[in-house]
């Protein structure tokens, strides 16, 4: 599989998980309007009205800011932050990582991605972004300690042709949305203790 | 029907003609933004040079021909003109940092300095991004090359006034050796 077609096959897995998403969205939306409110009975299937919306806006939403969400979630911190506040020693380390990704960027022929630095011990890197120019490609504070110079740049690298291959945009928007299904079994699990299925329960409760 | 089968040759030729012309205006244009992206490169290398000179003056007094020879093959990389004077002059001056590189290894002082370490950083860095830079600018030179000398583009191309692109390529073949350092004298 060539570059392009790789590409194209990235592009059409994130149609089908989120069209997956907001069909498994509407499928419990009819479920609930089925069970709690009863179907055929006249009234509008608000369950799914509302499902519905949810499911789009939330797959919208992880198309155009799941990077962020993923950056915030993994508290990510923008290179440039670190470097106005850090030592020598730790300038000239992240100051390499910049360099690094600088040179990758135009061996790749890609535009500069954002550099995050995830405060955590082990070593790691991923890549985000729905696409190369709005792309961010963080590393673990563990990574940079473990790898030299040239090993470093063997993992951007690799980061960058996941940016380059759109597997980021897929990959981006499976976290965002596996998110916003936890949140909805979350809801469901607490909507499940409370109402059971009795209409008079879920009345006062909420 | 014989007039009308003339005609279509003629517009499928003419619009074959314009849109291997734009095609060719574009690959030059793709190939000089590539050969700046170099240049820009190599200017801040340039500009590194003396920084680094000026920081490991103090401590390799007595190494005062290998900083000289580092400041003339700066200074000769600066008069290059065109991708091949460029590519063999930055060659001789890679060479000759290099060598003052291996050497200042034997200085513990100029080893653990702060500035020092910057410096030698933005140097490989901006070395390494001369080598991405370089790959980058060959290939689309190399294919604008071909889009000239293709059947039959070859016919017009010339008579267009497109030239072939020169690459940024070593061509002497000392240069591709590495940098002998001789340690023994210290």
């Amino acid at each position: 599989m060539n570059l392009y077609e790789q590409q194209q096959s990235n592009r059409r897995k994130t149609w089908l998980v989120m069209l997956a998403f907001v069909a498994l969205f509407l499928f419990l939306g009819i479920g609930f309007d089925t069970f709690y409110i009863g179907a055929g009975r006249g009234v509008l299937p608000i369950g799914s009205v509302i499902a519905l919306g949810v499911g789009s806006v939330s797959a919208a939403t992880s198309y155009f800011s799941g990077d962020r969400a993923v950056l915030l979630s993994t508290r990510a911190q923008p290179v440039e932050e670190l470097a106005a506040g850090a030592n020598a020693d730790d300038t000239l380390k992240l100051r390499q990582l910049e360099n690094v990704v600088d040179e990758m960027s135009i061996a790749s022929g890609l535009p500069r991605p954002k550099v995050y630095v995830v405060p955590d011990a082990d070593p790691n890197a991923f890549a985000t972004g729905r696409d190369p120019a709005h792309a961010s490609l963080a590393v673990t504070r563990g990574l940079l300690d473990t790898l030299d110079r040239e090993e470093l740049q063997g993992v951007v690298a690799h980061e960058m042709s996941h940016i380059r291959n759109l597997d980021v945009r897929v990959m981006t928007i499976v976290a965002a949305l596996a998110g916003a299904v936890a949140l909805l079994a979350d809801w469901a699990r607490r909507g499940m203790m409370w109402g059971g299925g009795r209409r008079r329960d879920r009345d006062d409760e909420r | 029907m014989l007039a009308g089968l003339l005609v279509a040759i003629v517009v499928v030729v003419v619009l074959w003609a314009v849109s291997s012309y734009n095609r060719l205006v574009k690959m030059r244009n793709q190939a000089l933004n590539g050969w700046r992206q170099i240049d820009v490169q190599l200017k801040r290398r340039h500009d590194l040079i003396p920084n680094l000179v000026n920081a490991v003056r103090g401590s390799m007094d007595f190494e005062r021909d290998t900083l000289t020879a580092v400041m003339e093959a700066r200074s000769k990389a600066l008069t290059a003109t065109g991708p091949a004077d460029a590519a063999q002059k930055e060659g001789q001056l890679t060479q000759a940092l290099g060598r003052l590189l291996a050497v200042a290894e034997n200085y513990p002082t100029l080893k653990s300095n702060d500035n020092v370490k910057m410096l030698q950083e933005e140097l490989s860095a901006t070395e390494n991004k001369v080598g991405f830079a370089r790959q980058f600018y060959n290939d689309i030179a190399t294919s604008f090359n071909t889009a000239q000398q293709v059947f039959p583009a070859n016919l017009f191309a010339a008579g267009f006034g497109f030239k072939p692109a020169e690459l940024f390529e070593i061509t002497n073949a000392t240069e591709r050796d590495v940098p002998v350092v001789d340690l023994s004298r210290h």
